[in-house]
């Protein structure tokens, strides 16, 4: 018998959670117990739709409870705060401590035992690090269904100005220098394009998509060569021709600095401040972990130990500090297993990644400028039924069972920008790439062509469609949903 | 929706000014054929079908990859 828990009830976390529980079943005494500080899943990717009201919010959201409730999983609404995986001076056995947030019994702590564990916590959404920045500054956000909400709310006050003849400035974009998930903020601009259009006020908007990234098109992977005719091309050259059919306005290697009221201030690579007035600003926040704690049996501090700076936790990646020219794809981790503990995974964001797959580069005033690796959406949930597979598998064979791999240098990912509603007047911008982070060593461009595409047109639209109605079905753990892939 | 904005327009407002706005001028622009193609439903079916493979493959080579 084993007692499993796991972490975050997000992508990788949900993903891990419905496939022990399905692979263990409901015979053996195993438990599965997932720890989530939120009641909601979320379907992140729509997001985006929620934040030009193409969505409302419940229609990317669900209740857990019920579908753990069905499925024989135990939740507990509760935020994890220390992680001690020697156990305590009680019990040799690991343990973490968790804090309840659901509304009957909120503060409530108490000490979970654990024979295998995941930490899938996802990000911690650090708008503190730009004064200003996010929900309760002056700037809005997608991350969550709520932030959308009311970023959905905020642009149609922006349409109605525009409707009304006042010309208005919207931004789109990173928060911050270090900011990940360049895609996310891509997909925004061009459904602000779309929404402008549609209303018929696009002539009067200036729509700026100010980001950290150093060229367009890099969205943090260090952009992709596409095959296209016979040609080699570049995700810059795609996304540039993007940009200018579409009026939008690249601002580019931007560390947003401070966001007043209707002023966002930034510094550029070459080390230039500027000003920039908006009506209108949606800005992604960096990424940093959940913050946990770590003790050993004698209840001694070993976070440093298990956890870098920014709060991700170590894996098997190699953490060696070296020059960017000297990293290899076969540096970033394969099972997600924290070095020491046979029976501790870390996936999806929580994961410490190696180093940046975009180039990270500094302002002449030494201001970091460097977009941090993404590891959302389908590699999210290929880490989380990859842990799975290896904790069902040392709990029948025992813990020398070697652990399966799934490694970001070796899975693809789609990145699918879809505007519009409706199969006919929908538009998107598709991404796809293999591998995630690119094998120079394997393919001269660093990725399978076959593999690495970007095009345009109605069909995307569809895809996303499709996908968002798919992976709601296997959230809810439907007839089925295990053969639906991550 | 809309049609895309033609290829040089310029908004009102829409100065460079001061800001430091990447030079977008030498980038491609679609032609009308491929603006049309992007929105034929027979073309943009199988373009469909193809980006479907295409996912399905790297998940079937990414799950051959995990082991």
């Amino acid at each position: 018998m084993a007692d499993v828990v796991v972490l975050g009830a997000g992508i990788s976390g949900h993903t891990a959670a419905l496939h022990l529980k399905r692979m263990l079943g409901r015979r053996g005494g195993h438990t599965v117990t997932v720890v989530s500080p939120n009641s909601k899943w979320n379907w992140i990717p729509s997001n985006i739709w929620v934040g030009v009201g193409k969505m409302a919010k419940q229609d990317v959201v669900f209740p857990l409870a019920p579908v753990y409730a069905r499925k024989g999983i135990d939740f507990r609404q509760a935020k994890a705060v220390a992680i001690r995986p020697q156990g305590d001076a009680d019990d040799p056995r690991g343990a973490v401590d968790i804090v309840y947030t659901s509304p009957d019994q909120a503060g409530t702590e108490e000490r979970l035992r654990y024979d295998y564990l995941v930490n899938a916590t996802g990000p911690r959404l650090k708008f503190e690090a730009t004064e200003g920045l996010g929900p309760e500054g002056h700037s809005l956000s997608v991350c969550t269904a709520d932030h959308a909400t009311e970023a959905a709310r905020k642009l149609d006050e922006t349409i109605e100005k525009l409707r009304a003849g006042e010309e208005q400035t919207l931004v789109v974009g990173m928060g911050h220098g270090t900011c990940t998930c360049e895609g996310a903020a891509f997909e925004y601009v061009f459904n602000v394009d779309h929404q402008l259009r549609e209303a018929g006020v696009r002539d009067r908007a200036r729509l700026v998509y100010l980001t950290n990234e150093a060229q367009l098109g890099d969205f943090g992977v260090g952009g992709m060569t596409f095959e296209e005719q016979g040609f080699q091309t570049s995700s810059e050259l795609w996304t540039a021709s993007l940009f200018r059919e579409r009026g939008v306005e690249p601002i580019l290697g931007a560390h947003v600095e401070k966001v007043e009221e209707g002023l966002v201030r930034y510094e550029t690579l070459d080390g230039e401040h500027h000003e920039l007035a908006f009506d209108f600003a949606m800005l992604l926040p960096p990424f940093g972990g959940v913050p946990l704690a770590a003790y050993d049996r004698e209840d001694h501090d070993i976070t440093g130990e298990l956890f870098n700076p920014a709060g991700f936790m170590k894996v098997d990646g190699n953490y060696t500090a070296k020059p960017y020219d000297e990293w290899k794809a076969s540096d970033w981790p394969e099972t997600y297993q924290v070095p020491g503990y046979a029976n501790v995974f870390a996936v999806g964001i929580a994961f410490a990644p190696p180093h940046q797959i975009s180039q990270p580069r500094k302002s002449v005033n030494g201001t970091v400028i460097a977009p941090s690796p993404p590891r959302t959406g389908m590699p999210s949930g290929v880490m989380g039924k990859t842990v799975a597979h290896t904790i069902v598998d040392r709990i029948r064979h025992g813990a020398e069972a070697p652990a399966h791999s799934a490694s970001m240098a070796a899975m693809g990912a789609a990145c699918v920008a879809s505007a519009g509603a409706g199969m006919r007047s929908g538009s998107a911008a598709s991404m796809t790439m293999l591998p995630v982070v690119p094998d120079f060593e394997k393919y001269p461009t660093g990725r399978d062509l076959s593999g690495t595409t970007g095009e345009l047109g109605l069909s995307g639209h569809w895809v996303k469609l499709m996908l968002h109605h798919l992976f709601l079905y296997k959230a809810k753990a439907r007839f089925g949903w295990q053969f639906i892939p991550e | 929706m809309a049609n895309p904005v033609p290829s040089d327009h310029v908004h009102p407002g829409t100065t460079l000014d001061d800001q430091p706005v990447a030079d977008l001028s030498k980038a491609p622009l679609p032609t009308s054929q491929t603006l049309r193609r992007r929105r034929n439903l027979a073309y943009q079916t199988a373009r469909f079908i193809a980006f479907n493979s295409r996912i399905m493959r790297m998940v079937i080579s990414g799950h051959k990859n995990s082991h």
